[in-house]
């Protein structure tokens, strides 16, 4: 008996779920894992875990990291969509700037050419 | 005695979960939970980024792109914990199925949710979470102390020989130790993040050791990530009739070392004593995905420290050759204060593996 409520309980799931994101401003990906792939992304690029600009008991939460991020990705957009204006075939949009193309893996860029 | 054991197991049903994840990360357990309280399953933080980024050996950390993290949709998930354990003491060998838990969350609108364990143990409860703030209402455990992954520990059910249950065996454990004998109650559960560091829940449900009772259960803890490494500091107190808990609990992490512990003192737990029980872990990481752990479990029935009590030093190491694999090897020895008792060293291989 318990398996079939089980199964009713998944099926009435699909017709009644629903997803939302909090505290989306700037992105619009709508996707759970787009979002995710994309949170990943920067972490690697900045070498950092999701603590460094989340809250992680509720992750939505606005913090001054998250302020600085939001900026960064409107600049790096902008950066992306001059760029590909500049292609004769734009269908193709491409990505030229991310956050390694400046931070390599660290959350300050390197202001200062390194020594040879 | 394989009976036994193959009996048991069969008949427990456990929340699992690791508080000395949450004070090494200085976060409560709703980081990596879906349940806010902690225990069973990963919300998709911890399935997809502590489990698969931070715990396994970080060299065999495969892709993710086209691994199935148990989201059939973005909203919906199910998920599953499953546990085989040998063990092994002088005349006994044993392997037996340890857990076997289904779940499903599914989020609705207005950040309402539903989850639903299905094992041994039938779980299911409705959450409404919103601006650090919840309720939760439906059948499950009320909130108290540490929520361990070994049910053994004597803060939680130890080897399921509380002299309440099983008349004639050592006392060393507590009332969670999820055998059929105590069914998770219907409760109601208040939380609340009150800032940054602290939290707290109190909940009232039918009884847990008499359901004809009622139960109220509140627990707090102080979290805070200071130069010095991260420290959690808890109370909780379970009232229920005569019947009363209370307990401390905390831990310390710095670097790769994590401490915690838990004290509860317990009236009526086996009637008309008031026992003690104690709980101390150290864990240390040489390299992500390898923990070697350190325990000691302490329980006296009748809180004099010595008669009748029993102790365990556990050692081990927990390996994560992958983010869906845990492999665990344990050493256990007791020590027996005026208890007549044949007690002989234990050895545990347990495979756990999870969705």
């Amino acid at each position: 008996m318990k398996s079939y409520l089980y199964i009713l309980y998944i099926l009435f799931s699909f017709l009644l779920s629903e997803s939302e994101f909090k505290n989306v401003t700037v992105l619009d990906i709508t996707s759970k894992s787009e979002m995710r792939k994309y949170m990943k992304s920067i972490s690697k690029d900045l070498g950092v875990k999701c603590s460094y600009c989340h809250d992680m008991d509720d992750k939505s939460l606005d913090t001054p990291e998250k302020d600085i991020t939001r900026e960064m990705i409107k600049l790096t957009r902008y950066l992306n969509d001059v760029l590909n204006d500049e292609k004769e075939d734009t269908t193709n949009h491409a990505t030229y700037v991310t956050c390694w193309t400046c931070h390599y893996g660290k959350t300050q860029p390197a202001s200062i050419r390194p020594e040879q | 005695m394989n009976m036994f054991f193959i009996s048991l197991s069969i008949s427990i049903s456990i929340v699992f979960s690791l508080p000395s994840y949450a004070i090494e990360e200085n976060s409560g357990c709703i980081n990596c939970h879906v349940n806010p309280t902690g225990g069973g399953m990963r919300n998709d933080y911890g399935s997809n980024i502590y489990s698969l980024d931070e715990l396994s050996i970080r060299k065999w950390i495969k892709s993710d792109d086209k691994k199935f993290d148990g989201f059939i949709k973005d909203n919906i998930q199910i998920g599953g914990d499953f546990r085989i354990q040998s063990y092994d003491r002088q005349q006994d060998h044993t392997v037996f199925p340890m857990q076997i838990d289904f779940y499903s969350n599914i989020e609705f609108k207005n950040n309402f949710s539903m989850f639903m364990k299905y094992g041994a143990e039938f779980e299911l409860y409705l959450l409404l979470n919103k601006n650090k703030r919840w309720i939760k209402l439906g059948k499950t455990m009320p909130n108290y102390g540490l929520k361990l992954d070994d049910h053994t520990s004597f803060i939680r059910g130890g080897n399921s020989s509380s002299s309440y249950i099983y008349s004639g065996s050592v006392d060393e454990g507590l009332i969670f130790d999820y055998a059929s004998t105590y069914k998770d109650p219907i409760l109601v559960e208040v939380g609340s993040k009150i800032n940054k560091n602290i939290s707290f829940t109190s909940s009232i449900s039918n009884g847990i050791v008499d359901e004809d009772e009622e139960n109220i259960t509140l627990s707090a803890f102080y979290k805070n990530k200071m130069n010095f490494g991260s420290i959690l500091l808890g109370t909780s107190i379970m009232q229920e009739n005569e019947f009363r808990m209370l307990g401390i609990f905390g831990g310390f992490s710095k670097g790769n070392l994590t401490l915690s512990y838990e004290v509860d003192k317990v009236n009526n737990w086996i009637i008309d004593y008031e026992s003690i029980a104690l709980y101390l872990e150290m864990v240390y990481k040489p390299i992500q995905g390898v923990h070697m752990i350190a325990k000691y479990d302490y329980f006296d029935k009748n809180y004099d420290l010595l008669d009748g009590s029993v102790g365990r030093y556990s050692f081990g190491f927990n390996f994560f050759p992958s983010n869906l694999i845990e492999i665990k090897f344990q050493l256990r020895d007791y020590k027996l204060y005026s208890i007549d008792f044949d007690t002989e060293r234990e050895y545990l291989v347990q495979l756990h593996t999870w969705f």
